[in-house]
């Protein structure tokens, strides 16, 4: 062999080498695999041991690990063999919250890099026995908390990962199982790579996928969610930070809530996010919502492939201004190659933590609903290749919102946002209020029953073009109703 | 009126017992056996303490747990039939000054009480600190293939704290000393019984550097030292201490002062208790690093089967630092010592040492011109096997000077091996009384009874001794003002 040649395979080599770090065997710190003895100790010295010794992974093979909270260090990997269950305890002493912001947690990381969970294991944090017993020690006087809706806080509960300030994140293969809070949380975290996961949390309230809250270089990619609140839910809790560079891929979702969100809290913004080649099935409100109702922007968007099943709504824009902040806005926006069908019944009914019915009367919503307020425009957005199956059926006995009264809708500003904040709306394809510049070609609407509702209603919009739209099943000819805009072109 | 309001003012003064009573179930704790509760027991421990002070009050079952820190106004109550068990994980033991199972450290007015019990799983958690160290996660110099005394956790470590309650309960099995309280002040242990022969170090009750405790009515069957009083800190001193009506056993000393003692100790009353089965002393007074010992009495004294009865030491073991023992008052004193091992069948025997000797005399051992001073012994009955055998070992009367001085050894009664008195062997003292003493050996022994070296000033009155054949009584060396009548 040449010099040169193995002078390649030696680069080749080093930037492996940080793969094949040292294993450590849980069995080697004595943690207990019968799912009876909390380990909670063992563990955190097993990874304060590898952390202090180069790093590496802490390897657990086939059995039941019982944990409260842990402690990521950097360069420290928990790699969960096939059969390996990380369980939460069902204690809710063994839990500790963090301060500022206040979280609770089974796995925390504070401002730690080169660190993962990996391996075809489970991580089940045991969420509604867990819950029920923070309810238990709340009734008792024991822990303070607003219990407000007949549950602990959010942040009360303990969510399975809470990483914070962190650099190099792996998330791999892992099945994240029954969080008693949301799921996994990455907070102003940077290069974080969530890939081939499962997550099956449906067994309390405010159960996420995952939440990517003011990240940078995130790619969530060849996953799976069955969630009883927001799938993919990308946040942004700090005015001063934004998600940006987000990367979301070939992923599968089933939500009570929505599938794939920006918000609620959304006080920065968003920025460079891609959401690619995605499926939604069985979901209660939106397949894509993305808000801006804290003051944050959110701005160049691509949703491209996305496939939707069974779902309430498909396409959901909305600026708000929840605690009077006036600077949010949401522009360039492209969505394309969107395949949706949306049912007359409650698509997610039957699933655990079923997504409460609410906002009525109103006939089902439209597919696509953008909703900007008369100051705050949503600008630039372009929707191509659109086809919405819509199961129509509007009755006007049951609500109704005649085109002649389109100002009685509501603006409802400071309004916790979602598809049906609005009750009846007058179209059952396309609903725009207060937007610019959108450019929708290539739609077509299609409704199963007779509707007595317009396909496409656009009120206060401007500088707009329409190519090649069509709709089918309405009562009327009209596709259009067109009010208070000027500029609108529709071929 | 006047009645009333005396009753109120008997209630207001009483009414601390009266304290709130939690019940350990209130804070989900079960009693499995199997379920850790380590932060459950805390967080009972700091709601009670938060909101008040009580008793958190464990019933009949088993409670596992790990390290927890005991809050002011907090008492543990273990109902008769509760256990608190120790983790068997030497990760769940947190470490301060010591590795502990319960911490107190800088508060007041706690407490263990009740007929329950502690129990450390010492040996378990001791052995799997060794298989850890063995396979390389923790550092550990492993003598004899022990793990560091402070590498396994003691049962109580109180530290700094005043009026401290232990009472009724059992402590047993911890992997190191059972229980120390370092610098407490108004310290009370009554009726409690502990069974410690769980593994290496186990001391009944270490009370070191504290003012104003009371050891009472309690058991102490232990593989170490069995009631312990020590001095860590040069600065600080074991001060007005009563242990009274207790019982133990010991593979090393029943009750003793030292090894550590750099403050000193003062104004100690250790009266009618009972010794059986212990290896070495049934009492041993010990300054040896630089502090004081003084004003002790030691009334009514029984010792059945122990290795030796009384062993008195000043001694020098970091050279220059100077200690003092005086004014010590023995009487009433009561003693057996067998021919055979006293503690033999134990676990955690005694190791056999300093060897070759015939069976050892009650010691009195200061240093060449640092002597033991003002000692009283009254009413003091010994019986001995007898039996000393010059062939096996012989420290003559001619070769006094040749017994060394070993100022730096660890003391024991033994630590000079073979010595020439079979009753009573004293060196470098002066100012001692010794008023009714009966000295018996069984059988003959070819040493003097009384042995004296560079002793001075000194009364001996009604002293009998009992032996086949024996010729003189005292023998002295190099001493001067010896009254013998």
């Amino acid at each position: 062999m040449g010099f040169r040649k193995s002078l390649i395979i030696i680069l080749f080599c080093m930037p492996a080498l940080s793969l094949s770090a040292k294993d450590y065997l849980a069995s080697y710190f004595g943690i207990h695999s019968d799912g009876l003895a909390l380990n909670t100790r063992s563990i955190q010295f097993a990874i304060d041991h590898i952390h202090k010794n180069g790093g590496g992974r802490l390897v657990f093979h086939v059995g039941r690990y019982l944990t409260g909270t842990i402690h990521m260090r950097s360069n420290v990997t928990l790699h969960l063999e096939e059969g390996a269950v990380l369980l939460g305890s069902l204690n809710p002493f063994d839990y500790e919250s963090r301060s500022n912001p206040f979280m609770t947690s089974m796995i925390f990381a504070d401002s730690v890099e080169n660190i993962g969970i990996t391996g075809k294991g489970m991580i089940d944090g045991q969420g509604k026995q867990v819950a029920r017993n923070y309810v238990d020690v709340i009734d008792k006087g024991l822990i303070k908390d607003k219990f407000r809706n007949g549950r602990p806080e959010i942040e009360t509960r303990p969510m399975i990962i809470y990483f914070r300030g962190c650099n190099n994140i792996l998330i791999k293969n892992v099945l994240l199982k029954n969080s008693a809070s949301w799921n996994q949380t990455y907070d102003q975290c940077k290069n974080l790579t969530v890939d081939s996961i499962t997550v099956d949390n449906v067994a309390f309230w405010n159960e996420d996928g995952v939440d990517i809250v003011d990240c940078d270089s995130v790619s969530v990619t060849n996953s799976f969610f069955d969630v009883a609140d927001d799938g993919i839910c990308l946040k942004s809790h700090d005015a001063k930070f934004f998600c940006n560079n987000v990367f979301i891929r070939n992923n599968t979702v089933r939500s009570s809530a929505n599938a794939i969100k920006f918000g609620t809290v959304s006080r920065g913004g968003f920025k460079n996010i891609r959401i690619i080649n995605n499926k939604v099935y069985d979901t209660y409100r939106s397949a894509i919502a993305l808000q801006a109702v804290d003051g944050g922007f959110v701005e160049n968007i691509l949703v491209d492939s996305l496939q939707v099943y069974n779902t309430g709504n498909v396409i959901f824009l909305r600026t708000g201004e929840r605690w009077g902040e006036k600077t949010a806005r949401m522009n360039n926006i492209t969505i394309k190659n969107v395949v949706a069908e949306v049912p007359a019944t409650k698509p997610d009914a039957g699933y655990l933590y079923e997504g409460p019915v609410e906002d009525l009367p109103r006939n089902v919503s439209p597919g696509i609903i953008i909703t900007g307020l008369p100051n705050k425009k949503i600008t630039g957005v372009t929707l191509t290749n659109i086809e919405i199956k819509h199961a129509g059926g509007g009755n006007k006995l049951f609500a109704n919102v005649p085109l002649n009264a389109l100002d009685s809708i509501p603006e409802l500003p400071a309004k916790y946002p979602e598809f049906s904040m609005f009750k009846e709306l007058p179209a059952w394809g396309v609903y725009v209020r207060h937007a610019r510049d959108l450019t929708f070609s290539n739609i077509t609407l299609k409704s199963e029953k007779k509707d007595f509702r317009t396909p496409i209603v656009l009120d206060d919009v401007h500088e707009s073009r329409f190519s090649s739209t069509k709709a089918d099943g309405q009562e009327k000819k009209e596709i259009y109703y067109i009010y208070k805009s000027s500029g609108v072109s529709t071929k | 009126m006047k009645k009333l309001s005396f009753l109120l003012v008997l209630f207001l003064q009483t009414h601390h017992l009266w304290a709130k009573d939690y019940p350990a179930s209130l804070f989900g704790i079960n009693s499995d056996g199997v379920t850790l509760y380590t932060k459950s027991i805390q967080a009972a421990i700091d709601h009670i303490n938060a909101n008040g002070g009580g008793r958190l009050v464990f019933y009949v079952g088993r409670y596992l747990s790990g390290s927890i820190h005991l809050k002011s106004n907090v008492t543990i109550h273990l109902e008769e039939g509760a256990v608190l068990v120790g983790s068997p994980n030497p990760y769940d033991y947190e470490k301060k000054m010591f590795t502990a199972f319960i911490f107190a450290y800088d508060q007041h007015d706690i407490g263990i009480t009740g007929q329950g019990v502690i129990d450390g799983q010492g040996r378990i958690v001791a052995g799997n600190v060794v298989r850890l160290v063995h396979s390389g996660v923790l550092k550990d110099p492993l003598k004899y293939d022990r793990a560091e005394a402070d590498n396994r956790p003691m049962l109580l470590n109180f530290r700094s704290c005043t009026n401290v309650q232990i009472k009724g309960i059992t402590i047993r099995n911890a992997a190191s000393w059972v229980q120390t309280y370092d610098q407490c002040k108004n310290l009370e242990i009554d009726h409690i019984y502990v069974d410690s022969k769980a593994y290496w170090n186990n001391d009944g009750i270490d009370i070191v550097d504290c003012d104003n405790v009371k050891v009472t009515n309690s058991f102490v069957d232990a593989a170490d030292d069995g009631i312990c009083l020590k001095s860590h800190d040069a600065k600080a001193f074991c001060n007005n201490i009563l242990i009274r009506n207790n019982t133990v056993r010991s593979s090393a000393n029943a009750i003793k002062f030292g090894t550590a003692t750099y403050g000193g100790f003062k104004n100690i009353q250790i009266i009618n208790n009972k010794v059986f089965d212990t290896y070495r002393s049934a009492l041993a007074l010990e300054s040896v690093d630089g502090g004081f010992l003084e004003d002790v009495l030691v009334d009514s004294l029984t010792s059945v089967n122990t290795g030796n009865a009384i062993f008195l030491r000043l001694g020098e073991r970091v050279a220059g630092k100077k200690s003092r023992l005086e004014n010590v008052t023995i009487r009433n004193v009561w003693a057996e010592i067998p021919a055979g091992k006293p503690d033999a069948g134990y676990e955690y025997e005694g190791p056999i040492e300093d060897m070759p000797r015939n069976i050892s005399p009650l010691v009195i051992a200061g240093l060449p011109k640092q002597y033991i001073k003002d000692v009283t012994f009254q009413n003091i009955e010994i019986k001995y096997p007898g039996g000393g055998n010059a062939l096996f070992a012989n420290a003559p009367l001619n070769r006094l000077d040749s017994i060394p001085e070993i100022p730096a050894k660890y003391p024991d009664f033994s630590m000079f091996k073979e010595l020439p008195a079979w009753g009573i062997y004293i060196r470098h003292a002066q100012n001692l009384k010794f008023s009714n003493i009966r000295l018996t050996a069984e059988k003959k022994d070819y040493r003097t009874p009384v042995v004296m070296d560079d002793v001075h000033q000194s009364q001996f009155s009604a002293v009998t001794v009992k032996q086949q054949g024996s010729k003189e009584v005292f023998h002295a060396n190099n001493s001067s003002g010896i009254k013998t009548k």
